[in-house]
């Protein structure tokens, strides 16, 4: 049994142990880091195979699925788990294709309203380069108790 | 050009080379109407593909609509296209549980290097449950 961890760390396990289901685990979901101040979070995910189109790059929809589960995440994380978070509308950018390996999504909450949040995330390919980004509308729903 | 039937497209489809991301979301195409520009597609909304809440992943639809989209855009060019996606916008309007899909891909506008396109997605009743615009560009097929 390890001491209980406290402060930040506390918190990004807390977000870490959240269960997200089987589609998150099919993207190779990770939640690396937190940052309540700045409002972010940063998510790791997996370019695998068996989410590439004919040119052997991810299809469009799954990186879409991607930055859709990270924005999820930022605004579930931001408002420590009190709402579950519903995507309502998301809009992405592809500016690169996406080869096989690990990817960096960093999401940030703009904006907290009373049942609505806004939220943009930015993903990144393997070797650092901005591959695409989103921006979304998320309804804040009464949490299910957990 | 004369024109392939729905049969004629889907045969002519099914011999491009396998595709993993098609595979993994069950896609099987019901019509293909190249005259139109217009692709209707099964998919299987799996329990894989769920949250935790045990619907479907919003950005699994994004994918279902997202290749019944470029399959009518590569439709309205003879299948010698890819069309990578530059941009979408996706709007879920219901949650969907899991089962056996619809999806329909629309050509807006075709011009020599971008198309623009519509998607819709019905759940396993028939209703509309998403919506999808998106902006793609033609790229020359690896294979003929």
């Amino acid at each position: 049994m390890t001491a209980p961890l406290s402060g930040p760390a506390a918190l990004l396990r807390r977000q870490q142990q959240h269960d997200r289901g089987p589609a998150a685990r099919l993207l190779g979901h990770q939640l690396t880091a937190m940052d309540t101040a700045l409002g972010t979070v940063e998510v790791e995910f997996l370019a695998a195979p068996h989410l590439f189109n004919p040119l052997g790059m991810m299809q469009g929809g799954f990186t879409a699925a991607m930055l859709d589960q990270a924005m999820v995440d930022a605004v579930t994380a931001l408002t420590d788990l009190q709402y579950h978070v519903v995507m309502q509308a998301m809009q992405c950018n592809f500016l690169a294709a996406i080869g096989p390996g690990r990817l960096l999504c960093r999401a940030s909450m703009l904006r907290q309203g009373r049942s609505t949040a806004f939220v943009e995330a930015r993903l990144f390919e393997s070797a650092g380069e901005l591959a695409a980004t989103a921006t979304a509308v998320t309804a804040l729903q009464p949490a299910i108790p957990h | 050009m004369h024109q392939m039937t729905s049969e004629q497209a889907i045969a002519r489809l099914g011999k491009r080379p396998p595709v993993a991301a098609s595979k993994l979301l069950g896609s099987e195409p019901l019509e293909i109407d190249a005259a139109r520009s217009f692709a209707r597609m099964a998919f299987l909304g799996k329990a894989e593909f769920c949250t935790a809440q045990g619907v479907l992943h919003g950005g699994f639809l994004s994918a279902m609509m997202d290749e019944a989209m470029a399959i009518a855009a590569t439709a309205a060019k003879n299948f010698d296209y890819v069309v990578p996606t530059l941009e979408m916008k996706t709007s879920y309007l219901a949650p969907v549980p899991p089962g056996r899909l619809i999806a329909e891909g629309q050509v807006v506008k075709a011009g020599q290097r971008v198309v623009y396109l519509e998607g819709k997605l019905f759940n396993t009743e028939g209703a509309l449950a998403a919506t999808a615009t998106a902006t793609a560009h033609f790229r020359k097929a690896l294979w003929k």
